[in-house]
């Protein structure tokens, strides 16, 4: 099965996975699973209840597992960073395995200190491809009307944007209902759009205010973690409904791809200036609702720590993302 | 008993059987008879390891079936990795630059993640497995544990004389059928056959929190604790290999 000359476990993966995004730095694949169906055997039945057994890996990876525990993943995402030929391959194996691994200690590092991100599940470093879980919800960007995907927005250049298809699969699951409401926006102002992430949230009484105020609170909770992400966007923040918890959703961060960790105020203000810009340049009368954001981290943060951070943003604003080069 | 064929791991080690034992009742004496089947030499030896060759994994440290699959991963992932794309990181050699020449640059390009290097090196890699510890199941209790030291992760995640609820790994070949796996299973474990959904039951999360120091999760006093020290614990063994 395997070619002699090469061997990488990812490869298999990656040719069943639907290509679902691709950058400058990376591929990201979907996938339903890293584990085919499983054979169970049951003694007392005597006889094992799916016969797909070990002839062969098969194309019977159906889409959801039919799953003996609620632990199975609602899916995988992929992200392949291919080599670069246009970098000496010593250099290019190097770089790739090095962000790769710092990718997936962040997110090990975040969710232990209880950040909500991804699961990692595979991480294949030589062979430049972490697997992670796939977070079944819609991306804020997408929730607060921030325009159609692939519209020019703020350095976009390594983003995922991981769900745009199965809201799809959800919107036929519930035509039938939300055709019916379409027209009811509940009076949400202007910069209102139809969307069915922002129904769904509107009918459980999220506000926007709320929203906000959950990405402000997220976010302290990652900072007070010494790590910064890098690239704060709208589109990499995800919500993500939790239909058995007191808070009806929560927001999960996404693609630690240029996360790295703090030292100074300086690194955490950087963060929520690439954010600021990001809420600027893709959502109208956005000033408002990133205060409330603002307002909800400092908070999560507490006084002592974010007043040298207020200090810095300020400066950051005045400057630009990039530090000056003196030191 | 879960069988599952993974489709990126050479033939003769991609067939893993799971299987959950509660009241379990003779745990030491599974211990005992593994302490001596690795101290008897000779083919008498080998007899007892092949009796015995499935990883017994401490039950109530497990905090998912996903947990457990993930280290099943995690293992496989360290044993047979990506051949890496690095010509220098084969020959050992850092610096030499003769090999990668510029044909080698010339090579890359193909789009698989993985480039050319000599046959004989990758057949050699795909057949046997790199491991720390004795075989691919003692590997596995390592990959469970958060640092790379051995014994510690026998004593943790492996079978003691206190344990009831065991979990039972045989990674191998896809020469047995399911139904002989668990024949040969439940010749070595007298306990009951349960499935995996009981695993969430039996979890003894303050081991748990000290093995994967998760008290920051208790601290931050939210309603799904639970489900967080569950990701948290996947994300730990799934970034083994590169901590």
């Amino acid at each position: 099965m395997l070619a002699s000359t090469q061997f990488s476990p990812s490869t298999c993966y990656l040719e069943k996975g639907e290509l679902i995004k691709q950058g400058a730095e990376a591929k990201v694949y979907a996938l339903a699973s890293l584990f085919p169906n499983p054979t169970i055997y049951d003694p007392s039945l005597s006889s094992s209840s799916s016969s797909s057994s070990s002839s062969s890996i098969s194309h019977s990876i159906s889409t959801r597992t039919s799953s003996t525990s609620p632990n199975d993943a609602p899916g995988v995402i992929l992200k392949y960073r291919f080599p670069k030929t246009y970098r000496h391959p010593t250099l290019d194996s190097a770089l790739t395995s090095s962000r790769l691994i710092f990718e997936a200690r962040a997110l090990s590092r975040a969710s232990r200190a209880g950040v909500v991100v991804p699961k990692v599940l595979w991480v294949d470093e030589k062979g430049g491809v972490i697997g992670l879980e796939r977070i079944e919800g819609w991306s804020v960007r997408e929730v607060l009307g921030g325009g159609a995907e692939g519209e020019m927005e703020f350095q976009d250049d390594e983003e995922i944007e991981i769900e745009f298809d199965d809201t799809d699969a959800d919107a036929d699951a519930e035509s039938g209902q939300e055709g019916a409401d379409e027209r009811d926006v509940q009076g949400e102002g202007e910069y209102e759009e139809i969307n069915e992430g922002w129904q769904k949230l509107s009918a459980l009484g999220v506000t926007r205010e709320h929203l906000m105020n959950s990405i402000g609170t997220a976010l302290a909770r990652l900072h007070l973690t010494t790590i910064i992400h890098g690239d704060l966007t709208t589109s990499n923040m995800m919500i993500r409904l939790t239909p058995n918890s007191i808070q009806p959703y929560e927001i999960v961060m996404i693609d630690f791809g240029l996360s790295s960790t703090a030292q100074f105020p300086e690194n955490y203000a950087v963060d929520l200036y690439v954010l600021e810009r990001a809420f600027a340049s893709t959502h109208p009368k956005s000033e408002k609702l990133y205060a409330g954001v603002l307002e909800a981290y400092a908070k999560g943060l507490g006084e002592k720590k974010w007043r040298p951070i207020e200090l810095k943003l300020k400066s950051v604003r005045r400057r630009g993302r990039k530090r000056d080069m003196s030191g | 008993m879960e069988s599952y064929t993974l489709p990126s791991f050479p033939s003769t080690y991609s067939t893993i059987h799971i299987a959950l034992f509660e009241n379990v009742t003779n745990s030491s004496e599974i211990k005992e008879r593994l302490v001596k089947a690795s101290i008897t030499p000779g083919e008498q030896g080998d007899k007892l390891r092949s009796e015995l060759d499935y990883g017994f994994i401490e039950a109530s440290v497990l905090v998912s079936k996903e947990h457990l699959l993930t280290s099943i991963m995690t293992t496989l992932l360290y044993s047979f990795p990506s051949q890496s794309n690095d010509p220098a990181s084969i020959s050992l050699e850092p610096l030499s630059m003769s090999n990668s020449s510029p044909n080698h640059a010339v090579d890359s390009p193909s789009n698989p993640p993985i480039s050319s290097l000599s046959s004989a090196d990758a057949s050699n890699t795909q057949v046997k497995p790199k491991t720390r510890t004795h075989n691919l199941h003692s590997e596995l209790l390592l990959s469970l544990s958060p640092n790379n030291n051995i014994t510690d992760s026998i004593r943790r995640h492996g079978i003691s004389d206190q344990t009831k609820t065991l979990a039972v790994v045989r990674i191998s070949g896809s020469d047995q059928t399911p139904e002989q796996v668990y024949q040969g299973i439940s010749r070595v474990v007298k306990g009951d056959l349960v499935g995996w959904d009981k695993i969430e039951n039996v979890t003894d999360w303050n081991r748990v929190d000290k093995i994967y120091k998760l008290s920051e999760i208790n601290s931050l006093k939210s309603p799904d604790v639970r489900a967080k020290k569950r990701a948290a614990v996947v994300s730990s063994v799934a970034v083994k290999n590169v901590i």
